[in-house]
């Protein structure tokens, strides 16, 4: 009971950070150089619905799972920067990420508008996540979306109550 | 625990509030009030009215809460809590508001049940009862020409239900009692209460048609249908039967296009179109919806399910952020979610819960998954063969419209709306048309390639 409290302490000091970390104001990044950069991979929808590759130069990511894939959702999120259509339908932010240590991640995002979009969009919005996730960390195998901290049904198309698999079947060669 | 500091709640119960305040019922049955704001509740009061100890770790700033045997943590502005060291999603963030700590009433039911209690109500009105007690489920009926719905209010939890052939069965997973049996214009022939199930026996016109559960109070919503005649059952159909399903409906009008033209309004005229030329065919023909209502995804799978349809055809338009997307494709459910791993798995699971009809479900949906794509096929094939149309192709994806059909199940977008020159192609009656004719065609083709049924051609 001691360990399992330890590790509740442990989770609820990070989510009180990841809190913090949501509602601090953007802080400017360090000026990228050679030795503290890093690079990943951003896989946004063509026209066509495969989704295209994006390198991009990051500062060193910071350590540790979760810290990882908020920073390459938030430049996942916030947009291509070829002629790419972006991830998501409206300004979303990761508000939370989650690993349950057995590959599946939760992704807590800002909700949608309640307007319904078409199935495209919202498989847009899973793979282009579940897979840019998958292409920088090797142990991510399944991305489960979150909106406002709640498991949602559906958006209206897709079945978003159960963690879905990357969609390498959707990566442009 | 040393690093938790205990913590003075100055509750204010049972003064002050008259504005903005919401009476609980306590377990002994007293009543006192909280804060409330909306449809926020105080969930330190709450917490402290239920007798549950709460701390306060000034290091992480969250709280928690514990009884004898568990444990909740929980933070302020977060929408995940701790329970018994394992992290969970809350249904919403608890808040800070002004000098209270605040969630919604589904949110504090959800930090109260792992301490062994239920918050029952909303928030205008809360109860809390322990866990053990056991709920006494109400019953109204309202009939109204061929429709009548059954409503079950004082749930604790979201039951399941089974249709039976003659009736349906309503699961939850501790006991329950039934206040009193629905009295109502000749649908129910009796009701059983067995421990933990509601068996409701219908008349033999009235068939269960599907069911919604909603919030605020818990409550769970039965349609039920007059039929005519007893449901076709597929070996005593003469001809064969296909279930449309027009996207959207009634407040959900799904996407939109610049030039005003709305999903739900396209999809019902092309089902329309669709089921004309499948009747001329030969082929029996049932909409999901028939007009401009909203219809719950999982009551459109039971209605095909139920109708034992040869296949399901959901028919939308497409919107993308990628504005110049075009073309149509069709899907059929994804395989991560049907493989057979996924099947045993969900075969282990309910056998473990009893329900025998999952099993079933969910093993006739793996085996029509070639069906399915056969289905697609034929169907996108002849779309790729209209001018103007650019080929998508056949893709599969987890639909939750297609998840729990039994029968081959298929959804076509047949263009985006988001594309102002789709817009306007689908705008076109004639363009209508010659989807809809072609729609039909692809289906009239799936049809005839199944060896039990003889569509006329």
């Amino acid at each position: 009971m001691k360990r399992a409290a330890a590790l509740a302490l442990v989770v609820v000091v990070w989510v009180a950070a990841c809190r913090r970390q949501a509602t601090a104001p953007p802080v400017p990044g360090p000026t990228p150089t050679p030795g503290q950069t890093t690079f990943v991979v951003l896989v946004f929808p063509g026209e066509d619905l495969l989704l295209h590759r994006e390198t991009r130069e990051l500062p060193e990511l910071p350590p540790g799972l979760e810290a990882q894939a908020r920073v390459i959702l938030q430049e996942l999120l916030a947009g291509p920067r070829t002629p790419l259509a972006p991830a998501a339908w409206w300004p979303a932010e990761v508000q939370e990420v989650f690993h349950d240590g057995k590959g599946t991640v939760f992704v807590n995002l800002t909700p949608p508008p309640p307007v319904v979009t078409g199935s495209e969009a919202e498989l847009a919005l899973q793979a282009s996540i579940a897979t840019t996730l998958a292409l920088n960390i090797k142990s991510v195998q399944r991305v489960q979306l979150l909106f406002a901290g709640k498991e949602v049904k559906t958006l209206g198309h897709l079945d978003f109550s159960r963690p879905l698999a990357p969609r390498w079947d959707l990566v442009a060669p | 625990m040393k690093r938790y500091l205990s913590l003075g709640l100055l509750l204010l119960v049972g003064s002050g509030f008259a504005a903005s305040a919401v009476e609980v019922t306590t377990l002994s049955g007293s009543k006192v009030e909280i804060f409330s704001r909306g449809d926020l509740v105080d969930l330190l009061a709450l917490l402290q009215v239920a007798g549950v100890k709460v701390g306060f770790s000034a290091a992480s700033g969250s709280y928690v809460a514990s009884s004898e045997n568990h444990e909740v943590h929980f933070t302020p502005g977060g929408s995940l809590a701790v329970v018994d060291g394992e992290l969970v999603s809350l249904p919403g963030p608890v808040r800070q508001l002004e000098n209270h700590v605040v969630a919604t009433v589904e949110t504090a039911a959800a930090i109260l049940r792992p301490l062994g209690f239920r918050l029952l109500g909303n928030a205008r009105a809360l109860s809390l009862v322990a866990a053990g007690q056991v709920p006494v489920v109400e019953a109204s009926v309202q009939v109204a020409g061929e429709t009548a719905t059954l409503v079950l209010f004082g749930l604790q939890e979201k039951p399941r239900v089974v249709p039976e052939t003659d009736g349906f069965r309503v699961l939850f997973s501790q006991s329950v009692q039934l206040a009193s049996s629905p009295a109502g214009g000749g649908v129910f022939s009796g009701v059983q209460v067995q421990e933990r199930e509601l068996r409701f026996f219908l008349v033999a016109p009235w068939q269960l048609a599907g069911s919604e559960f909603q919030e605020n109070p818990l409550r769970l919503s039965l349609r039920m249908v007059r039929q005519g005649a007893a449901p076709p059952k597929a070996q005593a159909r003469t001809q064969p039967l296909v279930v449309l399903d027009p996207g959207h409906g009634g407040e959900d009008e799904g996407a939109k296009g610049q030039g005003g033209l709305v999903e739900k309004n396209l999809t019902l005229t092309l089902s329309r179109l669709v089921a004309a030329q499948l009747q001329k065919a030969g082929v029996a023909v049932r909409l999901t919806r028939e007009g401009d209502e909203g219809v719950a995804l999982v009551d459109r799978v039971a209605l095909a399910n139920r109708l034992q349809a040869d296949c399901f055809v959901s028919i939308h338009a497409n919107a993308s952020p990628a504005r110049a997307a075009r073309g149509a494709e069709t899907y059929f459910m994804s395989a991560e979610a049907t493989d057979a791993e996924a099947a045993q798995a969900a075969a282990r699971e309910n056998a473990a819960a009893g329900d025998v009809q999952l099993i079933l479900w969910e093993l006739a949906h793996v085996a029509n998954l070639e069906a399915s794509s056969r289905l697609a096929l034929e169907l996108q094939t002849r779309l790729n063969q209209l001018s103007g149309i650019r080929d998508r192709g056949v893709k599969q994806a987890p639909f939750a419209v297609l998840t729990g059909t039994t029968m081959p199940a298929v959804l076509v977008e047949v263009g985006f709306l988001s594309n102002p020159e789709e817009e306007v192609r689908l705008s076109s009656p004639a363009e209508q048309e010659r989807l809809a004719a072609t729609l039909a065609q692809g289906i009239l083709a799936f049809l005839r390639s199944r060896p039990t049924v003889t569509p006329t051609p």
